[in-house]
């Protein structure tokens, strides 16, 4: 692998023949690498990059020497009670996952039972009808199909625990409130016992359509599911969050972004179509991020659906990216915007120019020397609305010019330049003329 | 270094497997001074002061000695380059806030690198190669032909065209961009 070290030295000495900087030259515009190294070594100074080389090889030298490698053999009662401490930490570690899986396991047999909801046992519901009373016997054979099912994994999530006090649900309206008086009382306290041990909001939220839940009942049951969800965060399934990232203007999607989980070194990329695949947890984010792109921070849902984000471009980014020269296939940034609204001072311009008529002060020295004219000022307004970088672009002095500027400063708020519905930074000329005024 | 050196044939992707086995900081010292040129010069150009770029460079090769142990790296300059890059912006960043963004460094290891010129098909794209050039602007035109096909460095393209220097840079990257829209333009209909 040859060493570009000494080129680079020589090429900014000016030790090289024309040939030789024209390869090396060549060689940069392909190899991003050498060619910010290049410019930062011209920043530095030849003769102070070469004293700084000279300084960095004497450290890595210390630094190499000092750390000798690893010796992994240990001494005797040492290496045995490493081994000891290890044995004891995995099966402590063993005894809390197998409690762990116990706990899963229900709600495990719950996720699957709801999907075999096509084919519910016929004995079950035989005696669950049973134990219910009669009003709930019409109502379960009524609507057959849809309530088995559901209850089925009521039953069989709970067969450890005691007798079931079956919760119908009902998609006839009639039977819905006799349902509901008859069962709410009894039913619900004990079930709301029961619900918190296992994640019935799974079976509510999977099938929204195919259950007209009585709504009355459903609420505490809610809130229960929520705060026992809450409280139980700790044990909380990993989910696969997946979907695909696109452009936002034009739906294109967009390869290479960068998916990270907030807070963590985490992240994986999104492939050539966009898409992304990431074991996280729910409650975590996941941070979307791709240059001359605005970074989004999504966070990852409890279920596996797809989450398909859209990046919109950030004018501000771009401007304080560095871009290196890298292949011509990124993504072009002559996108059309689709709508565009323009920094605004607050109030609209035709009040800002009568304001700024209004509270023109016509600077002394300028009157003095019968300086009138048109001064231009150019400002940076920036996405949350603070101005900057004010600029002169075309004065007459004498104050006139400062005047704008203080002006356009204690002037009304402005808003800023909207791309789409994102606020970008913009710049922006303000024009003011200055006539003598007649004597 | 000295000359001795007994991994001075050994490739970066080999010296890094032997350090990986054996934990010898020496190997990874080595490798590290075949790019310290190199990320010098890029510390230099993001941080600006010598003093901490080359404190910057004693970070990363830290940053280095242990991330080669546990990650898996494939072009060992490119990821280099990343690394080197984001140690630079996240220091800028918590010094001024800057919106700065990172590239992952899961993006670079996939050889983005030099990747511009391969596949040219010299015979086929050569009357398309002129038609192209034709097509560009005469500075830039001008600038490609001195540098690319004259073998011309920068200095002698000044001297000749009298144009500034950062401008000669400009035309030459804008003209080769766009030949090389042109040329995959014009490749199309096959």
């Amino acid at each position: 692998m040859p060493s570009l070290n000494s080129d680079i030295e020589k090429y900014l000495k000016g030790e090289l023949t024309p040939a030789e900087m024209h390869e090396l030259e060549k060689k940069a515009l392909r190899d991003p690498f050498l060619a910010e190294a290049l410019e930062g070594a011209e920043q530095a100074g030849i003769d102070n990059f070469t004293l700084d080389l000279n300084i960095i090889r004497k450290s890595i030298r210390k630094k190499s020497k000092h750390r000798k490698p690893k010796i992994i053999s240990l001494n005797g009662w040492q290496l045995y009670s490493g081994i000891a401490a290890g044995l004891l930490l995995l099966a402590v570690s063993s005894y809390i996952v197998i409690s762990l899986i116990k706990q899963q396991d229900k709600s495990e047999q719950l996720a699957q039972t709801e999907s075999t909801t096509s084919a519910p046992e016929p004995t079950m519901a035989d005696s669950l009808t049973a134990q219910l009373g009669d009003a709930t016997t019409e109502s379960a054979t009524h609507d057959e199909n849809l309530t088995l099912g559901l209850v089925d994994t009521v039953i069989l999530a709970d067969q450890e625990r005691m007798p079931v006090q079956p919760y119908a649900y009902s998609t006839s309206d009639n039977q819905d409130s006799r349902l509901a008086t008859r069962t709410s009382d009894e039913t619900v306290p004990n079930l709301r016992e029961q619900i918190a041990g296992l994640h019935i909001d799974d079976v509510i939220n999977a099938k929204p359509d195919s259950i007209a839940v009585p709504s009355e009942l459903i609420e505490p049951a809610d809130d229960v599911q929520k705060t026992s969800a809450l409280a139980r965060a700790g044990f909380t399934e990993s989910v696969v969050a997946k979907g695909k990232v696109t452009h936002a203007l034009d739906g294109s999607p967009l390869p290479g972004v960068n998916v990270v989980i907030k807070g963590t070194n985490v992240g994986t990329v999104t492939d050539l179509e966009g898409n992304y695949e990431l074991k996280a947890d729910p409650g975590q984010e996941l941070t979307f991020a791709f240059i001359g792109f605005s970074s989004q921070d999504i966070p990852v849902t409890h279920t596996d659906h797809l989450q398909h984000v859209t990046l919109t471009e950030d004018v501000t980014q771009l401007s304080e990216v560095v871009v290196t020269g890298y292949g011509g296939d990124r993504v072009e940034r002559e996108e059309k915007p689709t709508t565009f609204e323009m920094a605004e001072p607050s109030g609209g311009r035709r009040a800002f120019k009568k304001y700024l008529e209004e509270h023109l002060h016509y600077p002394q020295p300028a009157i003095q020397n019968k300086i009138e004219g048109r001064v231009t000022v150019q400002f940076t307004v920036e996405p949350n609305g603070a101005l900057s970088n004010f600029k002169v672009v075309k004065g007459i002095g004498h104050g006139c010019d400062d005047e704008v500027i203080r002006l356009i400063k204690q002037g009304p708020a402005w808003s800023p330049t909207r791309k789409g519905d994102k606020p970008v930074t913009d710049r922006v000329r303000v024009r003011l003329r200055f006539n003598l005024p007649e004597d | 270094m000295s000359a001795g050196s007994p991994y001075k044939n050994h490739a970066d992707e080999e010296l890094i497997r032997l350090y990986r086995s054996s934990g010898d900081a020496s190997i990874v010292g080595e490798l590290y001074n075949r790019y310290t040129a190199l990320v010098y010069g890029v510390c230099m150009k993001y941080l600006k002061d010598r003093e901490e770029s080359r404190d910057a460079v004693m970070q990363i090769f830290e940053k280095l000695m242990d991330s080669l142990k546990t990650h898996e790296v494939n072009v060992f300059k490119s990821w280099l380059y990343v690394t080197a890059r984001n140690h630079c912006l996240m220091q800028l960043r918590s010094k001024k806030g800057k919106n700065f963004e990172e590239l992952s460094p899961f993006l670079m290891e996939n050889g983005s690198n030099g990747h511009l010129e391969h596949g040219f098909d010299v015979e086929h794209n050569l009357s398309k190669l002129e038609k192209c050039m034709d097509e560009l602007g005469s500075e830039q035109k001008q600038c490609v032909q001195l540098f690319y096909l004259d073998q011309r460095c920068y200095k002698e393209i000044v001297d000749v065209t009298g144009f500034d220097l950062n401008k000669v840079k400009s035309y030459i990257q804008n003209g080769k961009r766009n030949l090389k829209i042109c040329m995959e333009k014009n490749a199309k209909p096959e």
